[in-house]
């Protein structure tokens, strides 16, 4: 079965590293990879000085995308008037991305989903249109708002990057290879044997073959598993947040606050069962751990950026080709994995019970 | 000079400056020999110090004061050398690597300002009723904001959509003020820093109070050694004082035992998954009214807060518990008129705290 894919602009990623992305560029390629594509957002504008004037050049960037007959996600910031909301839903766009990332506070971000989504609803408190939570992935607010998919990359990345193994309950233990403590996470080396027993009986409930933790310095083969069991772990979480956000099934939002906004007209949108997308592809390419891992467990939703996709040399075209194939058959994929990912493979299998 | 009187010195520049700006030059402090100067989106601050550094460097600020905190409160020497500031006190001294030079704005002080003392009841009106302000996501709601409403009396007020603060100040308008203007949250905290600050505990004369201008383009105030400048925000959509006099009825009223509810919100607080998010439950029966947490198995009630009320049994109405502890020791009274709205009026005589039902 094909798996659903959102392609976004990466806007942001091109603003941080100081490149911009040329929108006729971003509209032909999804126009000429329609077949693997599910949905795309609208090219963004990054300007955190004017938020306003950001706005609008994203506002017309959707409008020029329209316009070559294409019907993106629109997205709207924190930080901007409420009315690029009423301009978006006025344009008929049926599938509208939240992100509010850039507020300095979770809380913040939580009050500001409180306030948007009180615009988004009629008077039965269903959304008038699909809404997507950009980078957010945390259970009790995926929970509290009648989301069509939301996208997260923070686990995957932390496990990767950090060497932090999250066990789902509220622990990390510390896995680094030069063996440094880390802040916020136990020392697996510093588990008492009671602990230690306690975190194999957890893993083991995961279907997990704890063997895994125990590295050796220096014996690469052992870090490479590692790295890649924690991942996988982190994928099942992922897909774990996804089961309860589908189970908690929230279809109704009731505004909340002192200034209520009057509500929406339109009939509720038909929403679909929701969609936890995993991002794939970040500069380091193909995320060569997570994919494998998703395919095992069987996540349908991948979510990857164009900034990373439109460079021409030979190795990003090459994992861009690998990621349409994944997309349109991700079994074969796994039953016939491309080289880079065999050692990957491999592993999960020795390893899953 | 003393370390420790340079961090003091120079706290307020924390408040400007911020390494996280997205802005080269919203992340730096520029010190040089006779002149501190530092700018963000919404204001420019400037002091004229002699801290002992003999060239004109950037730094981070909050690295900077840091380290004249940790150092013994003796006599700094520093020397700039390629890049370098490097610094002797006491039996302790070290390096530190400077920014590079970025041009930074100067302050100019507007021609024809009216300045007006600064007094205390302003500095806490301005406190008290930008308490609600802190969100920027309300920004979308054009609520993001603290206004200094001067229509007929003075009157600071602040929303976050869930809570409206508002404070009179003791003051009839100020004809030299606009009617309206409305300021980011962050110009109150550096105004409170630079009229109130350690720096100027010692400052008795009449003749250096701190001075305050207000114009519908700036907002100017020097109290020496420094000038601080800020740019007003766009007006809010909203007429917040409107929305103050529709809970001004006060029929049921109850004094608010402070004790009691600020050891209650400490124990949810502590009992609760989400520190920033924990809820508490105000409900009335029988005349009487109770607090209560819970979440999982978790759970505690303070009965009896109230008693001997005229209200109705109500429902449960969630309150974020953050909220209700800020506001607390402030205010003398809880007015219970529009609990079937689901809103609850903390106040004293010059401050009133709207807090609405939130979910959990």
């Amino acid at each position: 079965m094909k798996l659903n894919c959102i392609v976004d602009s990466g806007a942001y990623s091109a603003w941080r590293s100081g490149n911009s992305i040329d929108l006729d560029a971003y509209c032909d390629f999804i126009k000429d990879n329609e077949d693997w594509i599910g949905h795309y957002v609208v090219l963004d504008e990054i300007n955190p000085r004017d938020p306003e004037a950001a706005a609008s050049a994203s506002f017309e960037n959707l409008k020029r995308m329209r316009k070559r007959g294409l019907n993106p996600m629109a997205v709207y910031h924190a930080a901007e008037g409420i009315d690029w909301l009423y301009r978006t839903l006025d344009a008929g766009c049926d599938y509208i991305g939240l992100a509010g990332l850039s507020l300095d506070t979770r809380k913040s971000a939580d009050d500001w989903y409180d306030l948007v989504w009180q615009h988004l609803v009629n008077a039965k408190g269903e959304p008038v249109v699909k809404v997507h939570a950009l980078g957010e992935g945390r259970p009790n607010l995926l929970c509290r708002f009648p989301w069509q998919s939301a996208d997260s990359t923070s686990g995957i990345y932390s496990s990767q990057l950090t060497g932090k193994l999250d066990l789902g309950n509220g622990i990390n233990l510390g896995m680094r290879n030069d063996f440094q403590s880390m802040p916020g996470a136990r020392e697996i080396g510093a588990l008492s044997g009671q602990e230690r027993a306690a975190v194999n009986q957890l893993l083991r409930a995961k279907g997990i073959d704890p063997k895994f933790l125990d590295v050796a310095r220096g014996v690469k083969s052992e870090q490479r598993s590692a790295l890649v069991m924690r991942t996988y772990l982190a994928v099942l979480k992922h897909l774990e947040i996804e089961d309860k956000v589908r189970t908690a099934c929230v279809t109704r939002f009731s505004a909340q606050g002192l200034f209520k906004a009057p509500p929406q007209k339109a009939p509720g949108a038909k929403l679909s069962v929701f969609d936890f997308y995993m991002v794939v592809m970040s500069y380091a390419g193909l995320n060569f751990a997570s994919v494998p891992s998703m395919a095992q467990l069987g996540g349908q939703s991948i979510l990857t950026s164009f900034f990373y996709m439109m460079s021409p040399t030979p190795k990003i075209q090459r994992e861009v080709e690998l990621l349409r194939r994944i997309v349109l058959d991700p079994t074969d994929a796994l039953n016939n994995p491309p080289a880079n990912w065999l050692d990957t493979v491999d592993i999960i299998k020795e390893h899953r019970l | 000079m003393k370390a420790g009187l340079i961090a003091e010195c120079l706290e307020p520049f924390t408040l400007v400056a911020s390494k996280y700006a997205l802005s080269p030059e919203f992340g730096v402090v520029e010190i040089g020999p006779k002149l501190i100067r530092a700018c963000a989106p919404w204001g420019l601050l400037e002091a004229d110090m002699e801290i002992g550094i003999d060239a004109t460097i950037w730094a981070d600020i909050a690295v900077f004061v840091s380290v004249m905190k940790s150092l013994p409160d003796q006599e700094v020497e520093f020397k700039v050398k390629s890049g370098v500031l490097a610094w002797q006190c006491g039996f302790s001294d070290g390096k530190l690597a400077t920014r590079e030079e970025i041009k930074l704005p100067a302050l100019t002080k507007p021609k024809g300002l009216t300045l007006w003392p600064v007094t205390q009841n302003f500095l806490d009106g301005l406190e008290l009723g930008g308490l609600s302000c802190g969100n920027k996501g309300m920004q979308s709601a054009g609520l993001y904001g603290v206004a200094i409403d001067n229509r007929d009396s003075l009157t600071v007020c602040s929303s976050d959509s869930a809570t409206v603060s508002a404070y009179m100040v003791d003051a009839d308008g100020i004809a030299a003020f606009p009617k309206m203007t409305v300021v980011d949250p962050e110009v109150i905290r550096l105004l409170v820093a630079i009229v109130d600050g350690n720096v100027h505990k010692e400052k008795s004369k009449p003749e250096e109070a701190a001075q305050l201008a207000i114009t519908p383009d700036a907002i100017y105030c020097e109290n020496k050694p420094f000038r601080m400048l800020c740019r007003p925000r766009a007006a809010l959509k909203w007429d917040l004082r409107e929305i103050i006099n529709k809970y001004s009825a006060a029929e049921t009223c109850a004094e608010i035992p402070q004790q009691a509810i600020a050891a209650f919100v400490k124990r949810a607080t502590a009992m609760a998954d989400s520190k920033t998010k924990t809820t508490v439950d105000l409900s009335a029966a029988e005349g009487a009214l109770s607090l209560a947490f819970e979440e999982g198995v978790s759970s505690s009630v303070e009965y009896y807060i109230a008693q001997g009320l005229d209200i109705p049994e109500t429902p449960p109405i969630p309150l974020d518990a953050a909220r209700l502890a800020r506001a607390l020791s402030h205010v003398t009274e809880v007015v219970l008129d529009h609990i079937g709205d689901g809103a609850i009026v903390l106040r004293s005589d010059k401050f009133t705290y709207i807090i609405s039902r939130r979910e959990k």
